[in-house]
């Protein structure tokens, strides 16, 4: 599969600030990749970067496996920090410039843009009258035209009503599974991320502290029955010889986590009682991206 | 580098803020062959083409730059007002290329305004003040709109400069203005100081229009010398420091 990013030691330092620290981050093509990481961490400075809008103070960037990052660009479209919109302009004048800027000629474009993202009403109204969403909403079109083959979206849900994040949510989904689109996603609702993010990258103080694939973050975050006992080695042992399983994880000496028998705890308790293993609780754990999200900056995470 | 000048003259063709400039401008050469008529009318002199001279000063002196200046400004300082250009940089548009594109739109604006305001006052001059209309008349409005023309854009190079340089709208409106009616006093101490000739303050006066006037001698090669130091020394300035700089 291709590189569509790839960064080398990437750094960027603002006098006595170090925004991003030594990051070495790889994006494959047709990846919906989300950046996570507090206020601050360095995720907004790592997108400009990206879109030659900071300069790295060092390392490099790799785009479209060309190392001259400012020839590939015209294959991306950016909407970062907050939606940038000409407010002299309305909607649709805004789309028709930057269509030209970008070099779309396509007849009809800019009217397939604003039904895509569901502006079409709204396309003569002024940008100073529209609402954050609208905002928002004409900014992701933006980013659209010239159907870029890689997209970075830094808080593309800000603003929007739980309609618009649904809608938002399906488009990209819809141009990860029909055009490919690679897609680099920032945001603060967790949970939404998580419905269409294949990769993760977990930014803690400028560093790239974690990188997962789904399938790794299901893993890491999967539900679970966690088992207060008395010994926790012996309900490891009845574990294994009552209940036929080794798909558990002793945590302490007193607490053990079961990934089977989630969804039938009854027979757990039973073979537990049989097993002479004292049960002083039994909690259904399942663990969200949120969740994981917080043991990692918290440090309770492995990386 | 196309595909952005055609952006910008999108943008500057569907800005309201161009043609609010062109109806003030016209407004503003109204008043001044209105207030000619009067002032003939009330100190009895019959030839009105005497006191023509005096207004065309007044005209081409502030008649075209302060619109040209708060045009110029509202149209082009909202980019980075809005962060808007930030998009083109992101595409790979590199940033001597949106300046090159700005300064194209911003040559032409000078010559719509300059265009709008002369032959407004040409057209007026012959309609309400009966001045003899003629083919050397329309010559002459011509060689004055062009020697006009040639003063302004110089005028127009600075003011994009600043645009670019401080970012901010007021900002750049007080110092284009303030540039415009005393750059002299500043650049004749900088050169007393440094013991040098009065080369920058000559610059300066030959992108004041009070050197043009209709009819009169016209240098064509200072004005034309003078145009083109002000873009190269400009545009150097202004590609320096783009690169330099983050885009925020």
């Amino acid at each position: 599969m291709s590189n569509i990013v790839k960064t080398n030691g990437l750094t960027k330092k603002y006098r006595n600030l170090t925004a991003v620290c030594d990051v070495n981050m790889s994006i494959e093509k047709g990846d919906i990749y989300a950046l996570i990481g507090e206020n601050g961490a360095g995720k907004s400075t790592l997108m400009k970067m990206l879109s030659g809008m900071a300069k790295p103070t060092s390392g490099d960037i790799v785009l479209f496996e060309n190392k001259h990052p400012e020839v590939a660009r015209y294959r991306m479209g950016c909407l970062i920090d907050s939606p940038a919109l000409d407010t002299r302009l309305n909607v649709r004048d805004n789309l028709e410039m930057f269509a030209r800027a970008f070099g779309c000629d396509r007849e009809g474009e800019v009217d397939e843009i604003l039904e895509l993202v569901g502006m079409k009403k709204h396309q003569y109204k002024a940008i100073k009258k529209t609402s954050l969403g609208m905002k928002q909403r004409t900014a992701i079109g933006i980013a659209l035209l010239g159907s870029p083959d890689f997209l970075i979206l830094d808080e593309p849900m800000n603003g929007l009503d739980p309609m618009g994040i649904q809608e938002i949510r399906q488009l990209l989904l819809k141009l990860n599974a029909e055009k490919k689109t690679t897609i680099l996603i920032s945001s603060h609702l967790l949970d939404e991320v998580a419905k269409v993010a294949t990769r993760y990258g977990f930014l803690k103080e400028g560093k790239l502290i974690c990188e997962l694939s789904e399938e790794e973050l299901a893993e890491k975050s999967r539900t679970c029955l966690k088992l207060k006992v008395s010994d926790a080695a012996k309900a490891a042992m009845v574990c294994e010889k009552e209940l036929g399983t080794q798909n558990f994880e002793v945590v302490d000496a007193q607490t053990i986590r079961l990934f089977d028998f989630v969804e039938d705890s009854s027979k757990v308790v039973t073979a537990m009682v049989q097993g002479g293993v004292a049960l002083e609780e039994m909690v259904h754990v399942g663990e969200s991206l949120e969740e994981f999200f917080n043991d990692l900056m918290t440090g309770g995470a492995e990386k | 580098m196309l595909k952005v000048t055609k952006a910008s003259l999108y943008k500057m063709f569907h800005d309201r803020a161009l043609w609010l400039c062109l109806v003030g401008t016209v407004a503003w050469a109204m008043i001044v062959i209105t207030a000619q008529v009067m002032t003939a009318s009330a100190r009895g002199i019959s030839d009105v083409s005497q006191l023509a001279n005096r207004w065309y000063g007044f005209i081409g002196l502030h008649s075209i730059e302060v619109p040209l200046i708060l045009c110029a400004v509202l149209l082009f300082s909202s980019e980075y007002r809005d962060k808007s250009w930030r998009l083109l940089i992101a595409r790979g548009i590199s940033t001597t290329n949106f300046y090159v594109s700005k300064l194209i739109c911003m040559l032409l604006l000078t010559v719509i305004i300059s265009f709008t305001s002369i032959m407004t006052t040409a057209i007026a001059n012959v309609v309400i003040l009966h001045a003899p209309f003629s083919m050397a008349y329309v010559g002459e409005v011509l060689r004055f709109f062009v020697a006009e023309c040639l003063a302004h854009l110089t005028i127009a190079v600075f003011v994009l400069t600043v645009i670019f340089l401080v970012r901010r709208g007021e900002i750049a409106v007080m110092i284009s203005l303030f540039f415009m009616m005393y750059g002299y006093v500043i650049l004749f101490g900088l050169e007393e100081a440094f013991g040098i000739d009065a080369i920058l303050t000559d610059a300066w006066a030959y992108s004041q229009t009070a050197y043009v006037e209709f009819g009169g001698y016209v240098d064509w090669l200072r004005l034309c010398v003078t145009f083109v130091c002000y873009l190269v020394v400009c545009s150097l300035l202004v590609t320096c420091f783009l690169k330099c700089r983050d885009i925020e």
